[in-house]
């Protein structure tokens, strides 16, 4: 697999054929929806609910630029330090230089989609500090230096034989067992001197709280709670996305979070965290630090369609949902975020040059959007990243500089090919004319044993279709004059 | 980086937005559920998500406690001043107390305790949660690195759902330095989507509802 949206059909021709992949993809896949579905036995609940979820993120992302300012300010007062980074490069560059400058050479991180979005692990690799996955499935995929598949599950592509095997030949001392208590047990073991060894934990964030200035993580195995409860100093990172107004929104955007993301009721932890250590406290890290990343979020913002990718809240039902993800995996889409939301998301990362491929990647048959607890019509936005990948490309003007800007997205119109916009043309031509199209119709209609079979593309898997002997308006006109 | 902020705000700024929207609140909670009513979806939930629950009256206390120690092997107890009188005294597990900070503690906490044992600030009967707020007497890491955590919960102090919970202990008011709703131990489906229990926190939950 090649790690770039640039391989996708290529990637997934590969997966298409990996037996493996495919079962332990539709495993995975039909076990998720099972606990989903159990989760909401009752559709008119579900729908009440997440129109309910969508209402606050809409809300909540019609007053961004206010709700951040209000976020960066409580958190402030309660002793939170809060920096903006516009890119990856940027975030990336105050999560180490916060870590450099107190001498930290190792952290722990809890499961954090962003900071796999900014390729954190290895940058601070280069900077010779060490840093450890603390999530089960993180760990393993980190193990076997892949990325993860599935962004709920990482680890969603190995079956536990494979992960046997990977920690018998990594973790010196360790025989090989399918045995998956004994297999968590070793990583247990792993992870715990970690824990207790790392100067920094570093983790995401599901929810944070504007009112409050309260950073809300949800998690099941624990090591979220440890990533930000010993090590000396936390620092968290996050899409400004992700920030909602009030604390009483946090309920119903959890209910529908873990229920969508694993059938539960809730995850067997929530962890709000709003202060560093106090002076009578005992534990806890001295220092908090929370990074808001923007990379391509304020562009989806600025198009009242695309803002609707923002209403996410990361449950991966979306992908576990899609007919092509099921089949092709996580890895074939290249892409941080795979599946219905990378596709929707990504672009504005990327820009629709790398990545162009992905809002084809679909047959457009709704699942993701029937199963979205906050609503988000991703056909309809996948439709209408395909017209912004066709349109011809106009810069405009940036408003101080002589910059030129796309109107809409990085790497719009990237897609269009002049051939195929010369023929749509030509074709618009003949049929807004009356008398050419008479004429065209006549010659394709007598030509057609003419018209080669061609096999590639669309007609590799159907026939192409043969225009009738004659045309419709000549056989009607015909029989008004017998 | 202060730039980076103007600059993402900047472009947060440029896009118009309507005022107007659906604002949806909550909807009205349906009428408050009985203590019976909630002891059982609380007790419920827990047992599905593999804690143990022990209903006890407080008198009793004592006496289940020793019982459980001896069950569950306990041989080191973490405990604090608020639940060091409840404990037993004969055949008793040895009890000790966090230190004044974590650094200097280290070391035993991740090595030699085999429980903690703490209070908790109320629970939810929905989803079978308890809702802890460490502070210095009963610190963050009391509840997560020990392999077993016991928790008092009174009944008095069950909530229905979490919304009610927020609302009527007024968190927005004074949220604690970390609030905590715990669910059931520790666990895990990352691998091939079998659950194990234990994963980083505690692989034992068992609650003490108090009762009367
Ligand atoms: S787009 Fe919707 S379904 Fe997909 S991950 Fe986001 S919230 Fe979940």
């Amino acid at each position: 697999m090649h790690n770039s949206p640039r391989n996708f059909k290529h990637n997934a021709h590969q997966a298409l054929q990996d037996n493996t992949i495919r079962s332990n993809f539709r495993g995975a896949m039909d076990f998720l929806r099972n606990k989903r579905r159990a989760a909401f036995p009752d559709r008119e609940d579900f729908e009440q609910l997440s129109a309910q979820g969508a209402a606050i993120k809409q809300r909540c992302l019609q007053k961004l630029p206010q709700l951040l300012e209000q976020l960066e300010q409580q958190c402030h007062s309660n002793g939170i330090q809060v920096h903006w980074a516009e890119t990856a490069q940027q975030a990336n560059q105050i999560v180490q230089q916060l870590i450099t400058d107190r001498g930290g050479r190792s952290a722990v991180k809890g499961k954090s989609m962003v900071t796999e979005e900014i390729g954190l692990t290895d940058h601070l690799n280069q900077f010779g500090i060490d840093c450890i996955e603390s999530d089960m499935g993180e760990y393993i995929v980190q193990l076997a230096k892949e990325i993860p598949s599935h962004i709920i599950m990482p680890a969603i592509h190995k079956n536990a034989e494979q992960i046997g095997h990977l920690f018998a030949d990594k973790i010196p001392n360790v025989n090989y067992t399918t045995d998956v208590d004994r297999l968590i047990n070793t990583g247990r073991e792993q992870l715990r001197q970690h824990f207790y060894g790392a100067d920094v934990g570093i983790s995401g964030v599901n929810f944070a709280i504007a009112e409050t200035g309260t950073l809300c993580l949800v998690e099941n195995e624990g090591n979220g709670r440890m990533t930000t409860t010993v090590p000396n100093l936390h620092i968290a990172v996050t899409g400004i996305e992700k920030v909602v107004e009030f604390l009483a929104d946090i309920p119903p955007l959890l209910k529908l979070l873990t229920r969508s993301a694993t059938g539960q009721a809730i995850t067997t932890y929530v962890n709000m965290i709003t202060r560093p250590r106090q002076d009578d406290e005992r534990d806890g890290p001295k220092e908090v630090h929370l990074v808001l990343l923007d990379n391509g979020r304020s562009q989806a913002f600025a198009d009242d369609e695309l803002r609707k990718t923002l209403q996410c809240i990361r449950c991966g039902a979306c992908m576990n949902y899609c007919p092509v993800y099921t089949r092709i995996g996580g890895h074939a889409y290249g892409t941080v975020y795979p599946g219905p939301i990378g596709q929707i998301f990504t672009p504005h990362q990327l820009g629709l040059e790398q990545t162009k491929d992905l809002p084809t990647a679909s047959s457009l048959c709704g699942a993701c959007e029937e199963v979205c607890p906050v609503k988000i019509p991703i056909p309809k936005l996948l439709q209408r990243l395909r017209v912004e990948s066709n349109k011809p490309s106009l810069r405009v003007k940036t408003e101080n500089s002589d910059r030129t800007e796309p109107v809409v997205m990085h790497g719009e119109g990237s897609a269009r090919r002049r051939l195929e916009a010369l023929l749509w043309r030509v074709w618009a031509g003949i049929c807004s004319r009356p008398a050419l199209y008479r004429t065209t119709s006549w010659a394709v209609t007598r030509g057609r044993q003419l018209i080669p079979n061609w096999k590639n593309g669309w007609t590799q898997s159907r026939t192409l279709p043969k225009p009738a002997s004659k045309p419709l308006h000549e056989r009607l006109k015909n029989r008004i004059h017998s | 980086m202060n730039s980076a902020k103007q600059n993402i705000l900047a472009r947060l700024n440029r896009t118009p937005l309507s005022a107007k929207h659906a604002f949806a609140r909550t909807a009205q909670s349906p009428a408050e559920p009985s203590t019976e009513f909630m002891t059982e979806q609380f007790v419920q939930a827990l047992e599905s998500n593999h804690a143990e629950v022990i209903i006890t009256v407080r008198s009793a206390l004592t006496q289940v406690l020793g019982a459980l120690f001896i069950e569950k092997k306990i041989s080191t107890l973490l405990t604090s001043e608020r639940t060091r009188h409840m404990l037993p005294t004969a055949e008793a597990p040895q009890y000790s107390e966090f230190p004044e900070s974590i650094e200097i503690f280290k070391q035993a906490l991740f090595n030699k305790i085999d429980a903690s044992i703490t209070t908790s600030q109320g629970a939810i009967a929905e989803t079978g949660s308890i809702i802890l707020w460490p502070d210095s007497v009963e610190p963050r890491s009391m509840s997560l690195v020990p392999p077993v955590h016991l928790v008092l919960v009174e009944q008095k102090s069950l909530f229905p759902d979490f919304q009610s919970a927020i609302q009527r202990q007024a968190w927005s008011q004074a949220m604690p330095t970390n609030a905590i709703l715990v669910s059931g131990p520790s666990k895990t489906a990352d691998i091939q989507q079998t659950l194990a229990y234990g994963a980083h926190g505690p692989h034992a939950l068992v609650v003490l509802l108090l009762t009367g």
